[in-house]
């Protein structure tokens, strides 16, 4: 949070505030404060608050988000603080997308009632997601290439990502429980979900249209004649480029570098 | 004698941002940045062009969030309104940089008679809406406008819902159709993100072509035989053509690419953060955040150079420079033409360069004059020659049949920019408002049977959730600096849509409720929700 506030909560600071002030303002600002701190301590925490909302302003653009003092016109109603969403819309529903070539991500949500008859499985049941690769199949639940499962824990998970073995390939997911006995009861099925491809097509033929002629033409591919250099960059998530020493721009410019360059 | 042909491609897009609410929203900035620093300076550059008499000819994407901010009169007000003051205090830096340094005060003269003459072109040529510059120059064919899908929305992630990408392409033709008074022939899909099947959607809507990046012709289910150098075709007929990966690194790199020069303008030391608070006062924002004012004296120097010193600037030395860099791009173009033109046999190749509009003169200050530059030196050159996307299509006699992969121009070209642990949360959300404007949409299927309150609040319930899709939030995210905003945003408009919902749903319109979100959220006047209705595979 970056904003006009840090000028004010400086003026604030020198206007020698109390030590309860001083302590419930740092816990608002998110900072961590201890029963036995000192006045001193307390200012020194705020300071270096502020001290680091000041480099973080060198790149960032502010935002009117936080801005408090905006010049509001005359309105009933107004911006909504800290808004609620939903944590459920009370429907079974699972949801496969794709990340990239070989991740998926997963969410769901679920129904009252599904979900208060999961919690209360009797010991020995797990709830797990099972993947499917489903590749050229007409899936029928048993017929997959490949399946593995995922253990799950909803009351502490919404969603997950899952490592998936081949690219431009064909996922669906089902979340569901198996019983002590070992087998597999699926409950919810997820939508189908593609991977996408990550390697030259194998294909050996070519089609081409004649504009002029309207006509289709496919003949054996004789290969191709620009043999393009690839460089694959690093996960940017890995080495977490994403520091605030890193400027806008080329920020900017490594996230939309696509796989090109 | 063949040439190489080289299609320039600019992305001119901002997220749809209009708070009337404020008479002063830091965020709407983006936008009068962008018009003060791009927009107008690429105008001015076709102007220039046209008058020497050098035909050049450039792709252009003015998205809908964008054109309807262009269009908003009361942005195009406040925009005058910030101009003006910036005008004022461009004035005062005259007088205070005579005592400073004669390069500072050389800079402070520039910027008051550059900034008085955008304000000119921007109130007195055009009356306020510089789209009709666009249009004239695309009625002059000189300029080819495609339009984007409606707000930007990343559309591998709604690839299960056929409505939500109807809906996304057919606002983003009807927008294009009221501000350029034609049809779009093609398309800049949001983050050029592509995914196998989208084509028949944009084939059912007539448009004739898009773009890809590198990866998606390199992995495409049978290989160009040209690579990304010649357009391909689809087997639903649409046109698609692939980003040069040579073109964007010489261009856009962080690393390598022109804009690092030192003789360029360092675009994060600004007068808006460096002059002292009380005299910078009433030219930031009005609660004292400080901000860009558009007024910087120094030069990137050297990228290892620290902030506090670097160099002051000097806009004849970064001409020079721009002059040099448009120069050094043109000959590594007639290279790369002459190499793939002896490796084709005679066939032209068609090199495709598309960046982000406003990287050129937001970013990169001096990006229009190096663009100027280049289609200046190229319609003098024997070996290259500009050419429109729509232009390629056009004239191109025989064309490969093939369906390009699945892929985006996001870092390592897939969807982890927009999906991922900082913006995964949305996306149950935006799938689920699909689904109750959908199952409103098949309820009330009649639009001009509907209660005129319902059909305004379905009607701007098609508003906050095509406002909720815009690619850009889940791109702050990412970015992790002002996510605030974006977060604020995305909520909003979900919570928005939910009440409305609900609205709709107990037949009881809280109409003054309605009426405000009507006049915040204000995009798409033309909006129809029956254009859910489109589930059908």
């Amino acid at each position: 949070m970056v904003d006009g506030n840090i000028e004010k909560l400086k003026r604030w600071l020198d206007s020698n505030p109390t030590i309860q002030e001083l302590k419930s303002q740092a816990r608002i600002l998110g900072l961590k404060v201890k029963r036995m701190m000192k006045k001193r301590e307390v200012i020194k925490l705020i300071e270096g608050y502020i001290n680091q909302m000041q480099e973080l302003q060198e790149i960032q653009r502010p935002s009117s988000a936080n801005s408090a003092n905006n010049v509001k016109e005359d309105q009933e109603i107004k911006q909504e603080e800290d808004i609620k969403l939903p944590e459920s819309y009370n429907k079974n529903k699972l949801v496969v997308l794709p990340v990239n070539p070989n991740w998926l991500h997963v969410y769901w949500d679920l129904s009252d009632k599904t979900r208060e008859s999961l919690m209360n499985l009797p010991n020995g049941f797990r709830i797990v997601l099972r993947i499917y690769d489903v590749t050229f199949i007409d899936f029928n639940g048993n017929n997959a290439h490949r399946t593995f499962e995922i253990s799950i824990d909803l009351r502490t998970m919404k969603n997950n990502y899952v490592n998936v073995p081949m690219p431009n390939a064909d996922y669906l997911a089902e979340l569901g429980y198996v019983s002590p006995d070992g087998e597999f009861h699926p409950i919810i099925r997820s939508n189908l979900c593609k991977t996408p491809p990550n390697s030259p097509s194998q294909s050996t033929r070519e089609r081409w249209l004649d504009i002029r002629k309207k006509r289709k033409i496919v003949t054996p591919s004789d290969g191709v004649l620009v043999k393009e250099v690839e460089t694959i960059p690093g996960s940017i998530f890995n080495n977490n480029p994403l520091s605030k020493e890193e400027s806008i721009w080329q920020l900017f410019s490594r996230l939309r570098s696509g796989r090109g360059m | 004698m063949p040439k190489g042909n080289v299609v320039f491609v600019l992305h001119a897009h901002l997220p749809y941002i209009h708070h009337p609410e404020y008479k002063f929203f830091l965020e709407e900035n983006w936008l009068f940045e962008a018009i003060t620093e791009t927009y107008v300076p690429l105008l001015r550059m076709f102007k220039r062009l046209e008058k020497e008499g050098i035909k050049f000819n450039l792709t252009m994407s003015i998205t809908p969030p964008l054109m309807e901010m262009l269009a908003n009169k009361s942005l195009q007000e406040k925009y005058i309104n910030r101009m003006t003051k910036l005008i004022e205090l461009a004035g005062k830096e005259i007088e205070r940089t005579k005592s400073e340094n004669p390069k500072k005060h050389k800079m402070a003269k520039y910027y008051y008679e550059d900034l008085k003459e955008i304000l000119y072109i921007f109130k007195d040529v055009y009356n306020g809406n510089i789209l009709n510059g666009f249009k004239e120059y695309l009625e002059k064919d000189r300029l080819d406008i495609i339009t984007c899908n409606a707000t930007h929305g990343f559309l591998p992630l709604m690839e299960m819902y056929p409505q939500a990408i109807r809906a996304q392409i057919e606002q983003g033709i009807k927008t294009y159709e009221k501000h350029m008074g034609r049809k779009p022939r093609g398309i800049w899909l949001a983050e050029s993100a592509y995914f196998s099947g989208l084509d028949k959607y944009l084939s059912e809507y007539g448009i004739e072509y898009f773009f890809v990046d590198s990866h998606g012709f390199w992995y495409a289910d049978e290989r160009p035989k040209y690579g990304v150098y010649r357009p391909i075709i689809t087997p639903n007929n649409v046109f698609v053509f692939a980003r040069d990966p040579e073109s964007s690194e010489q261009v856009w790199s962080a690393e390598i690419g022109y804009p690092g020069d030192g003789r360029y303008r360092e675009f994060y030391r600004d007068i808006g953060f460096d002059r002292e608070f009380e005299y910078i006062k009433p030219y930031i924002d009005p609660s004292g955040v400080r901000m860009n004012t558009g007024i910087k004296y120094h030069k990137i120097t050297s990228k290892q150079t620290p902030q506090n010193q670097k160099d002051f600037y000097d806009i004849d030395e970064a001409i020079l420079a721009a002059k040099e860099h448009a120069m050094d791009f043109l000959r590594k173009k007639e290279q790369q033409s002459k190499k793939l033109i002896s490796l084709f046999n005679g066939i032209e190749p068609v090199i495709v360069a598309p960046f982000d509009a406003e990287l050129f003169g937001h970013w990169w200050y001096e990006g229009p004059i190096f663009l100027e530059e280049f289609m200046r030196q190229a319609s003098k050159s024997s070996l290259v020659r500009t050419l429109k996307a729509s232009d390629v299509v056009d004239i191109v006699e025989k064309v490969q049949i093939a369906t390009p992969a699945t892929s985006t121009w996001g870092a390592n070209g897939y969807n982890e920019v927009w999906l991922n642990g900082t913006n995964d949360w949305i996306y149950p959300h935006l799938h689920e408002m699909v689904e109750k404007i959908t199952e409103l949409a098949q309820k009330y299927p009649n639009k001009d049977e509907v209660e005129p309150e319902i059909r305004r609040a379905l009607n701007q319930m098609a508003r906050e959730l095509l406002l909720a899709q815009s690619s850009d939030w889940a791109f702050i995210m990412t970015t992790r600096t002002s996510v605030e905003y974006a977060v604020n945003r995305t909520k909003t408009h979900i919570k928005r849509f939910l009440e409305l919902y609900d609205m709709v749903n107990n037949g009881k319109v809280d109409t003054k409720k309605l009426s405000y979100y009507e006049w915040t959220d204000d995009i798409f006047s033309d909006i129809d929700y029956t254009m859910y209705l489109k589930t059908d595979k």
